[in-house]
């Protein structure tokens, strides 16, 4: 049940930091090299080195450890391989992540500034799509992700992700205000849902619903 | 709790509480009506439903009034956009998947909230039978919003019998005896207390359920006997 959350009720009762792998990973690191060490990798407020997992259309997709501050197509072009073909879009972060646009990823990767843009290192990933992506396929593939996803527990999340993955199945002929249907849906679960599942599970489908607005339109099909 | 008490602003009123009162506490002591669904005063409050958000200084996410605890100086809004959209819209999703006929409190708070009944068109009812497993109550799960009261008072709440159960995940998720054994092979030793505290027609006394069917005296008496043990040990 949350509130109350880890950092003021977590092991034993107490305040309690819950840190990924990544982070002990480094501890290591500190404690041998020094913080010094650690900060000359990266810039400041993003200092020590970052994971990211690159998959989709790019030349050399797989897990790099970054230096933060270089701009993302920087890193797609002379880290990856290059973009395979036009690129379409990148979504940052998974599955909970959002869109950036082609003419958006001069953003650097650090923390503040994918903040700035809207956008996040989130997990970590960054998937890489072409002109060929079907961001359509792509969405119902993420509706379905979270469906099954969802524990059922509380109320914004066991219905919201079902209700999503609904609207997201007939993107190719929706019913009007389907769109209004999926932002309803995604803001309440962003909100009311409890655990960070349902907090992120509709934040990829808002995000399209800004950045490719015409993926909700009916095409000339229509349910209704 | 202890003596302290702590000042909030709730809906632009100063309100005055025990340290350790919920938002809940708060806005009933202050007269302020708080929608909810899953809470109940005899079970451990869960924060499921979340139909009780309330925006507590425009934080990131919504609080649930019934297991947030009261912050000093906060200002806390029970009714303003952001709470009417998620409460509007858990109402409409919930009423697309649970046949909500027989849960009046629930269809008033849908008028309240301006719920639209056929918001989700197409939407996946949770479908599913009748279960007449014994002569004391029938479950409908069509009609359960999960709102986990049933499973709290037959174990640490209440009852101690441990009978209940959920399976699935997600929205497949329904409440269900362990592997879905009948309820008289189950630890359930039929106290009522489930199906006291259902909000809606999920769980109903048989003698309910008969004269819905429309039974006469015979099939009531028929219906709602315990059957007897058989001596032949089948």
């Amino acid at each position: 049940m949350k509130p109350p959350y880890p950092t003021t009720f977590g092991l034993f009762g107490l305040p309690t930091a819950a840190n990924n792998v990544e982070t002990i990973c480094a501890a290591p690191l500190i404690i041998n090299r020094g913080a010094d060490w650690f900060r000359s990798i990266g810039v400041e407020g993003s200092a020590g080195p970052k994971l990211v997992s690159v998959s989709g259309h790019v030349g050399r997709p797989g897990v790099y450890e970054i230096a933060p501050g270089m701009t993302l197509r920087h890193f797609l072009d002379q880290v990856c391989g290059g973009v395979i073909g036009e690129l379409l879009a990148v979504l940052m972060g998974g599955a909970a992540g959002t869109f950036l646009l082609p003419d958006e990823i001069d953003v650097k990767l650090t923390f503040e500034d994918l903040r700035a843009a809207g956008s996040t290192f989130g997990s970590g990933a960054i998937m890489v799509f072409n002109q060929t992506a079907d961001l359509r396929d792509l969405l119902k593939r993420l509706g379905r992700f979270f469906q099954h996803e969802s524990c059922g527990k509380c109320f914004p999340c066991q219905l919201g992700t079902q209700r999503q993955v609904e609207i997201l199945e007939r993107l190719d002929a929706p019913h009007k205000d389907d769109r209004e249907r999926l932002l309803d849906v995604g803001m309440t679960m962003t909100e009311a849902s409890l655990c960070g599942l349902g907090h992120t599970a509709g934040i990829a489908v808002m995000s399209a619903i800004e950045k490719f607005p015409q993926l909700f339109e009916s095409n000339g099909k229509h349910h209704d | 709790m202890t003596d302290e008490t702590i000042k909030l602003q709730l809906d632009g009123v100063q309100v005055s509480v025990p340290k350790g009162a919920t938002l809940l506490d708060a806005a009933q002591q202050a007269g302020v009506d708080i929608p909810v669904i899953c809470y109940h005063e005899a079970t451990s409050p869960n924060g499921l439903c979340r139909i009780c958000v309330v925006d507590v200084d425009g934080g990131r996410v919504l609080q649930p009034a019934c297991v947030a605890e009261c912050q000093a100086d906060t200002q806390v809004e029970t009714r303003n956009e952001r709470v009417l959209r998620s409460r509007r819209t858990i109402l409409e999703m919930l009423n697309a998947s649970v046949n909500l006929e027989q849960a009046p409190e629930i269809q008033q708070m849908m008028t309240d909230y301006d719920a639209d009944d056929a918001r989700f068109p197409d939407a996946q009812l949770r479908e599913a039978e009748v279960i007449d497993d014994n002569p004391f109550y029938v479950r409908d799960y069509e009609q359960c919003v999960l709102c986990w009261r049933c499973v709290q008072v037959c174990a640490e709440d209440a009852q101690f019998t441990f009978a209940l159960t959920l399976k699935n995940r997600g929205h497949d998720t329904s409440v269900a005896t362990a592997f879905d054994i009948g309820m008289t092979e189950s630890p359930c030793v039929f106290c009522g207390q489930c199906v006291g505290v259902c909000p809606t027609g999920a769980l109903k006394p048989k003698v309910e359920w008969g004269m819905e069917q429309g039974w006469d005296a015979d099939e009531m008496r028929r219906s709602t006997r315990r059957p007897r043990k058989r001596r032949d040990g089948a």
